[in-house]
């Protein structure tokens, strides 16, 4: 079907307009890169910049030397990994045990997880439970609170509910037990849907900064990365900071160590990221199917 | 004997019972817990809005302290900030709904319109990256570009002029809140548009262009009303979630120079719950929001159902 002019110039204006939407979502994120290259003396010169005409990594250098970014970094792995399978078990066991459909009381528990996505406690009343339990300052504040979302369980409970009885009940016939139907045909059979829902999980905890803050004020080597990230993007003086950041002859423009440590923690979501699209994205579908 | 044989038909029902269904307790208990613990006990800490609750009450003071009915709301409602915060919510919320509402549909209908799948794969996933960003990661870039030293003001010093200070500026503050709002979900948000306009009959594309309709038109009179139940629904989500404008975007970047514009509900629940200790009045005023949220969403859905027949339920 050819195009009128009318279409072309409105095909054309489409591809620019996406051009140019496309290179605003990148370039903030390229001149945060870029600054984090930069020596004193090309800062005191040109100030920030996308593309460093003498790029260096010593801001990188004096970050990495110290244990904080280290033990940071392995913090935030620590509760993304532990969280995630943590969520992840969890919140099947919750949407198999909901799957079954002559259960007694199901749609009790159904009432009982659908109330909870409206009306919550708030801040404070949270507050109180966390501290009252001595989870705070200990790794279980990141932990438990968030162990389970009820929009992935009910996710995961459709998907559960897509497996054919009949394959479950010829297991059934042959022996096997609901624990070995569970396991050995349910689950696999619903990786996809698992992985789909174990990245939301991961993403989430490698995001998670609020919690962290108001529950962990005293042992702040608990901190996940993204507290430090904040105290550095929040300070007015990084070499003021009680990091102990090693600053030599030339310390790099604490302009730079703000990018740096933005790019740090953005690393592994943005190396992993473009593998795991096509997850995410079924992921929102897989939500929005009212079910 | 027929008492043992009643015993055995009861502990044998049992034993059926437990058989069949005991492993889908058994899965379902942990989660159960959880819920308990950490949603409905503090749906019971709600009460503390109309009580007198101090910090180190501990959960007992939950239930125990002393009984004061709506004096926190009336405090709140009363006080000084009322009128300032409940109207930097709103137009923050407008603000954001205003702007970020058309724009993941027009993302949406613009890469279904582009024909070169490397661009638009390309177009399509760095559009969303910002999504996965942390607001720490986000407010980071924002200062990066904006705060005093940052790129904003190098181009200013190029050309001579004083520096400004954006992040302390009300006005350029609401501004750099609510683009940076826009940018980071617009992509994302466009994901369930994309999924819309890919479930609309093609023929129906054919018949308008054969009735003449440029491309324009056929997006006007077939891909938005094939999308419009989709969009209902969005809108009314985002209407329950109108006096959401933004907590934790907000609590990394604001600062008492903009309180004036910036300060919202949810900001001023954690100033005087966390930072004040008044845990009864912060969680009053946090309670208002939540019952304001409710009512928000029952009338917009009401509308919508009347205006369009479409509902969440």
């Amino acid at each position: 079907m050819k195009l009128s002019l009318g279409d072309r110039v409105v095909s054309i204006a489409i591809i620019i307009i996406m051009a140019l939407l496309s290179a605003a979502f990148l370039l903030p994120f390229l001149l945060v890169v870029g600054s984090s290259l930069l020596t004193p003396g090309e800062y005191a010169a040109r100030g920030m910049a996308f593309l460093p005409r003498h790029p260096t990594l010593d801001t990188y250098k004096i970050l990495l030397v110290g244990r904080e970014i280290w033990i940071a970094y392995g913090v935030s792995a620590l509760r993304t990994l532990l969280g995630t399978v943590m969520n992840i078990v969890v919140s099947a066991m919750l949407a198999y045990g909901i799957s079954k459909k002559d259960l007694p009381g199901r749609n009790i528990f159904i009432t009982l997880l659908f109330i909870t996505m409206i009306f919550n406690g708030g801040l404070i009343p949270n507050y109180i439970i966390v501290s009252n339990l001595k989870l705070t300052d200990t790794i279980w504040c990141m932990l438990l609170p968030n162990l389970v979302n009820v929009w992935n369980v009910f996710v995961l409970r459709n998907f559960f509910n897509t497996i054919p009885e009949e394959l479950k009940e010829a297991a059934t016939i042959d022996g096997a037990s609901q624990g070995r139907i569970f396991r050995m045909i349910v689950l696999p059979l619903s990786k996809p849907a698992l992985a789909t829902i174990s990245i939301y999980y991961a993403v989430a905890h490698w995001n998670s900064w609020f919690d962290a803050a108001i529950y962990l004020n005293k042992r702040t080597e608990l901190w996940p990365l993204q507290l430090i990230v904040r105290k550095y993007v929040q300070s007015a003086d990084v070499y003021s900071l009680q990091s102990a950041l090693v600053g030599g002859a030339q310390r790099p423009p604490g302009m730079s160590v703000k990018c740096a440590v933005i790019v740090l923690v953005s690393l592994p979501m943005l190396l992993i990221y473009p593998f795991l699209q096509k997850y995410f994205v079924k992921g929102v579908i897989m939500g929005s199917v009212k079910g | 004997m027929r008492g043992e044989n009643i015993q055995k038909d009861i502990s044998s029902k049992y034993g059926i019972f437990l058989r069949k269904y005991g492993f889908f307790y058994l899965l379902i208990l942990p989660g159960l817990i959880y819920l308990i613990v950490f949603k409905y006990l503090p749906l019971a800490g709600l009460t503390i809005a109309f009580k007198q609750y101090q910090p180190g009450m501990g959960f007992q003071g939950i239930f125990t302290s002393q009984w004061v009915g709506l004096k926190h709301f009336r405090k709140f409602m009363g006080s000084y900030y009322f009128g300032e915060i409940m109207r930097n919510t709103l137009m923050i919320s407008f603000a954001k709904l205003l702007l970020g509402f058309p724009f993941p549909i027009l993302i949406a209908i613009m890469l279904n319109d582009l024909k070169n799948k490397y661009f638009k794969k390309f177009a399509q996933t760095v559009s969303y990256m910002p999504n996965f960003m942390s607001w720490v990661v986000v407010s980071g870039i924002i200062v990066a570009i904006f705060s005093t030293d940052g790129a904003a003001n190098n181009v200013l010093n190029s050309i001579g002029c004083p520096p400004v200070s954006f992040l302390s500026q009300s006005s350029s503050f609401l501004k750099i809140i609510i683009i940076s709002d826009v940018w980071k979900y617009a992509g994302w948000d466009s994901i369930i548009y994309s999924a819309a306009i890919m479930s609309i009959d093609p023929t129906l594309y054919e018949a308008a262009s054969m009735d003449g309709a440029g491309k324009l038109r056929q997006i006007w009179h077939v891909t938005l009303p094939g999308i419009s139940s989709v969009i209902a629904i969005t809108l009314i989500l985002r209407m329950g979630g109108i006096l959401e404008a933004g907590f934790e975007q907000i609590l990394m970047l604001y600062s008492p120079a903009v309180y004036d514009v910036a300060d919202i509900i949810d900001t001023y629940v954690y100033r005087e719950g966390l930072q004040m200790a008044n845990y009864s009045f912060s969680t009053a005023v946090s309670l208002f929001k939540s019952v304001l949220a409710a009512i928000m969403v029952l009338i917009t859905n009401f509308l919508s159902k009347k205006v369009s027949g479409e509902g969440l339920w």
